[in-house]
């Protein structure tokens, strides 16, 4: 089992002239097992620092964040795989390169690293461009070399940053469609923060989303169609995507007018 | 609403739009080729204005240019030169790697601790701006006529131009990319060597190329206080004969010598670490 629990999670930014930001008001919520749960809400509302609370990458100033993995054999702190909005990737280093410096700052036995490369670029369709460099690429390849990058490392919770959000309609679609299908495969627990409802209700098994700044959960969905049965144009899907629009748009208008 | 492509149709939309593109030009023999012209012209300016001087001041203050070069062919072939030349060159060597190694971590640290900017940015800048000569002098009276004062003259000499260019570069290092190897949980050895330094690397190879030439006018200042070895101490002597032809073929030695390195030797090197990085010279002219 692997799981991540937020409990009543704050936060606050200080501006540089000394000003006191709230983004995160007792943010609470739990992601699926083997599943993938979005964490939806409008720009700005805090989304992001949500993830790098959870990452490690920022310090909550109040609540508890709590990473479960299934099977660590070593007993250490459970491995994450984040996936950004750029693909920050190291552009002197060759794709499968890139690769390799997750495992090899996540600790991977170097002997693992090869199979893992195989596999992981295999996933991600990057097989025939494993030693090309990233400025070589497209955009939506670059993006899929953050992705190959984050699950080589076999984290017990993938970490997902609007990673379609700077893409090309097209390479974007086509990138979810595969993100769905790999983290099926893989039954990846994945968490996934996204501002584009469809996004979200085609990728989320649950739907978490957040009001707008200071943050508090406005509502917990879990997805009544499965993952397989998902198509853009499926009546179904469209309902469930209007039912979440609506509860989203509703709260950033109570928001605006109080 | 249009009808969803097909999954393939969409794969290979996505491939031919990533078709890699090695950003070969056309033409780069000729390219080259009309370089190599370029720096033929200035070179024969130069011998040209060289030889109208020798024209106006005659042969005692400016020697004819062929017999010039006659001169650094004979210098060439003879057997000391090998022996001045390997002198002054591990003398500049030896002072810029001690440079480099001193700059590289104080850059760094400059660039990402404020503390360190506050800190030593004053002593940077006023290094800056002390004569190499100055240094020769304080290093021969410190350490007396030794290698050690050869090496500490050039070393402190062109030290703070090397840290205030690796400092420059350290100030734009991504923020983004150190937030992503943390979030891997690189350690700091990882992050220097696959991170950090990669960023750097122009502005380290920028600080070579204006750290050498320093290197080469700290070293000659050295050589001419009073070794007994070195392209300086040649120049010096042919000084002391009032040998104008000699004073310019010895610094002409040289001068080929810091043409290769800059040209064979960086060049080669910037080429190996910027080859991932697709050429973007289109706009040039």
């Amino acid at each position: 089992m692997a799981y991540i629990l937020v409990e009543r999670v704050f936060k606050s930014f200080r501006w540089p002239d000394g000003t006191l930001l709230q983004v995160l008001r007792g943010v609470s919520f739990e992601t699926k097992e083997y599943s993938i749960t979005c964490l939806l809400g409008p720009s700005g509302c805090g989304k992001s620092t949500v993830l790098n609370i959870i990452a490690g990458l920022e310090r909550a100033d109040g609540g508890k964040v709590e990473v479960k993995g299934g099977d660590t054999p070593s007993g250490g702190p459970c491995r994450l795989g984040y996936v950004f909005q750029d693909p920050r990737l190291l552009n002197w280093k060759r794709v499968d390169e890139n690769v390799a410096f997750a495992l090899k700052g996540m600790g991977v036995p170097k002997g693992e690293w090869g199979p893992r490369l195989a596999r992981y670029l295999e996933l991600v369709a990057l097989s025939d461009f494993r030693r090309q460099y990233p400025l070589f690429l497209s955009g939506g390849m670059r993006q899929r070399v953050g992705l190959a990058r984050a699950l080589a490392v076999e984290p017990a919770v993938l970490l997902m940053d609007e990673p379609f959000s700077k893409l090309d309609q097209l390479s974007a679609r086509r990138l979810r469609e595969d993100t769905l299908s790999i983290c099926r495969k893989l039954s990846q627990t994945a968490l996934l923060v996204t501002h584009d409802v469809e996004e979200a209700v085609y990728l989320g098994d649950r739907i978490v989303t957040l009001a707008a700044r200071p943050s508090v959960v406005a509502a917990i969905y879990e997805n009544p169609i499965p993952p397989a049965d998902r198509s853009w144009d499926d009546p179904r899907f469209i309902e469930f995507k209007k039912e979440v629009l609506n509860s989203v748009l509703s709260v950033a208008v109570e928001k605006s007018s109080a | 609403m249009p009808a969803t492509p097909p999954d393939r149709a969409l794969g290979e939309l996505e491939l031919a739009e990533a078709a890699p593109v090695p950003a070969q030009r056309k033409g780069s023999l000729g390219e080259a080729l009309e370089r190599l012209l370029l720096g033929a012209a200035s070179v024969a300016a130069l011998v040209l204005v060289w030889w109208l001087l020798h024209l106006i001041f005659g042969t005692m203050l400016m020697p004819d240019p062929v017999a010039t070069i006659r001169e650094v062919l004979a210098i060439l072939l003879s057997g000391t030169f090998l022996v001045e030349m390997a002198a002054s060159l591990r003398r500049v060597l030896v002072g810029f790697v001690l440079a480099m190694v001193v700059s590289i971590p104080l850059g760094i640290a400059m660039g990402t601790l404020r503390r360190a900017e506050g800190f030593f940015q004053v002593p940077m800048i006023l290094g800056l701006t002390v004569p190499g000569l100055i240094w020769a002098l304080l290093a021969i009276m410190f350490f007396g006529l030794s290698e050690v004062s050869a090496y500490f003259a050039v070393a402190i000499t062109i030290m703070p131009m090397l840290a205030i260019n690796i400092w420059q570069g350290a100030k734009s290092l991504d923020k983004d990319l150190m937030d992503m190897s943390n979030a891997f949980q690189t350690g700091i050895p990882s992050k220097v060597m696959d991170v950090i330094l990669p960023q750097l690397l122009s502005h380290i190879l920028a600080a070579t190329r204006y750290g050498l030439g320093l290197a080469w006018k700290v070293v000659v200042v050295v050589e001419i206080f009073g070794f007994s070895s070195g392209i300086g101490y040649q120049i010096m002597r042919a000084f002391n004969l009032f040998s104008m032809k000699s004073v310019l073929a010895w610094a002409i030695t040289f001068l080929v010598v810091m043409i290769f390195i800059e040209f064979g030797v960086i060049g080669f090197l910037e080429a190996r670490a910027t080859a991932w990085r697709p050429k973007a010279e289109v706009w040039r002219r």
